[in-house]
């Protein structure tokens, strides 16, 4: 992983997050906005211009990658750089959560 | 009363969040926006007067890729406007205020949309400026466009021109590196690393308006020497960027006698106006030698030596 991708994405803001954690599965912009909410119990609803901005910077940057389009669509699955990413930000969380736990 | 209405209104390039206001605005009295039209012709078809989000999204591969980006927009509740200027214009019904609809969620994006506007708009703005407001206005304001009479620094309106836009260009900039400190501070705090960077920015644009300034002064600091002589003046220029007037009482058949003695450098008019008319002699002059005029009524003449990084010496006098 180049010097570039670690500045920018580790670590990631919780869209970004969020867009890896769904594309394991190949999905589209507005999948992963209705995903996200439900997950979240419809606290955190993506907006579209954060989330158009977000998938070309991580498609431009070899995080994910675009699979077809469909209506209109364009549906992106996540790379191997992506998945590695992705489980960097995990082990962060992870740590975070159980310094969290003990701490509290 | 008509159903459509059209409003001019100007925003610079990093006033989105101005226009955004605006149209908000305008929709609470009850006109929906349709369209704008260059340079900033706002079209409004009448409506029933209530809330509605307007929000400015600035992403030229969105605008490449039009129906994809348009329909993340609309599956997401945003209808799409119109294009202007690169920038794309969304509407959603509802409430703004509390629950302020946008279509950024976090402040990193916010901050990737400046960039983009940086990038497509601000940086050819520079490049513009640097590469031709600046040397037009050195151009406009040293070269040829001292005038006979009047003769200042800044004579012409190209000068004012390009003066403004040099003006408004600083404007602009200025804008815009406020509004990026504000979010880069939101996005990664308010670090020591963030106000240098604006402190620079910031210096870098005062030394450069300075470095506008100084190069004027050494430029048009006129250095010069007028003395009387029995029947006439001399003007000993080192430097001569501006005019020299005498005036005088002259009668039919006196003759006056420009005399350039001496000659380095530069550019030099010289004219003779009767009071309240057109000059009635005008030579501009490159070179060494002598230049009569006889003059043909009574009257109230001004006799005028006018510079233009002129070196040397010239002598008046009036047989």
């Amino acid at each position: 992983m180049d010097a570039h991708i670690k500045k920018v994405y580790v670590p990631m803001t919780e869209t970004g997050f969020y867009i890896l954690l769904c594309l394991r599965k190949p999905n589209h912009g507005y999948g992963i906005v209705q995903m996200v909410k439900e997950m979240t119990e419809g606290d955190i609803v993506l907006a579209p211009g954060t989330m158009y901005g977000s998938l070309s910077k991580m498609e431009k940057d070899g995080l994910i990658r675009f699979v077809r389009e469909e209506e209109k669509r364009k549906i992106y699955s996540i790379t191997d750089l992506g998945t590695e990413v992705l489980n960097l930000e995990m082990k962060r969380i992870d740590r975070l959560y159980k310094n969290m736990k003990e701490m509290g | 009363m008509g159903n459509s209405k059209t409003v001019f209104k100007y925003f610079t390039i990093p006033q989105y969040q101005q226009e955004e206001n605006f149209l908000i605005a305008m929709n609470e009295k009850g006109w929906r926006f349709t369209n704008v039209t260059f340079p900033g012709f706002y079209h409004f078809r009448k409506c029933a007067p209530g809330q509605a989000s307007y929000r400015l999204d600035y992403n030229q591969e969105g605008i490449r890729n039009k129906a994809e980006y348009i329909q993340m927009f609309s599956d997401c509740g945003w209808e799409y406007i119109c294009d202007f200027v690169g920038y794309s214009y969304f509407r959603k019904e509802g409430k703004v205020g509390e629950e302020r609809e946008e279509i950024f969620c976090d402040d990193a994006s916010r901050l990737d949309m400046m960039k983009r506007v940086f990038k497509g708009k601000i940086i050819p703005l520079i490049f513009l400026f640097v590469m031709v407001i600046i040397p037009q206005l050195f151009m406009n304001t040293s070269g040829n466009s001292v005038g006979v009479s009047g003769g200042g620094m800044f004579s012409n309106i190209m000068s004012f021109t390009f003066l403004g836009l040099a003006i408004l260009y600083l404007v602009i900039f200025s804008i815009t590196a406020v509004q990026f400190c504000k979010y880069e501070k939101l996005v990664s705090g308010d670090g020591p690393g963030i106000r240098l960077k604006y402190v620079g920015v910031f210096a870098l644009i005062v030394a450069l308006i300075a470095g506008i300034g100084v190069f004027f002064w050494l430029s048009y600091r006129s250095s010069y020497e007028v003395s009387d002589t029995a029947a006439g003046y001399v003007v000993q220029a080192e430097k001569l960027n501006t005019s020299v007037v005498k005036e005088y009482d002259l009668k039919k058949g006196d003759t006056v006698v420009f005399h350039i003695t001496e000659f380095e450098r530069g550019h030099v008019y010289l004219s003779i106006t009767e009071s309240g008319k057109d000059p009635i002699f005008l030579v501009d002059s490159y070179n060494f030698g002598y230049q009569t005029f006889e003059i043909e009524s009574d009257g109230h003449y001004r006799i005028e030596i006018s510079g233009e990084k002129m070196t040397g010496t010239v002598e008046v006098t009036i047989e």
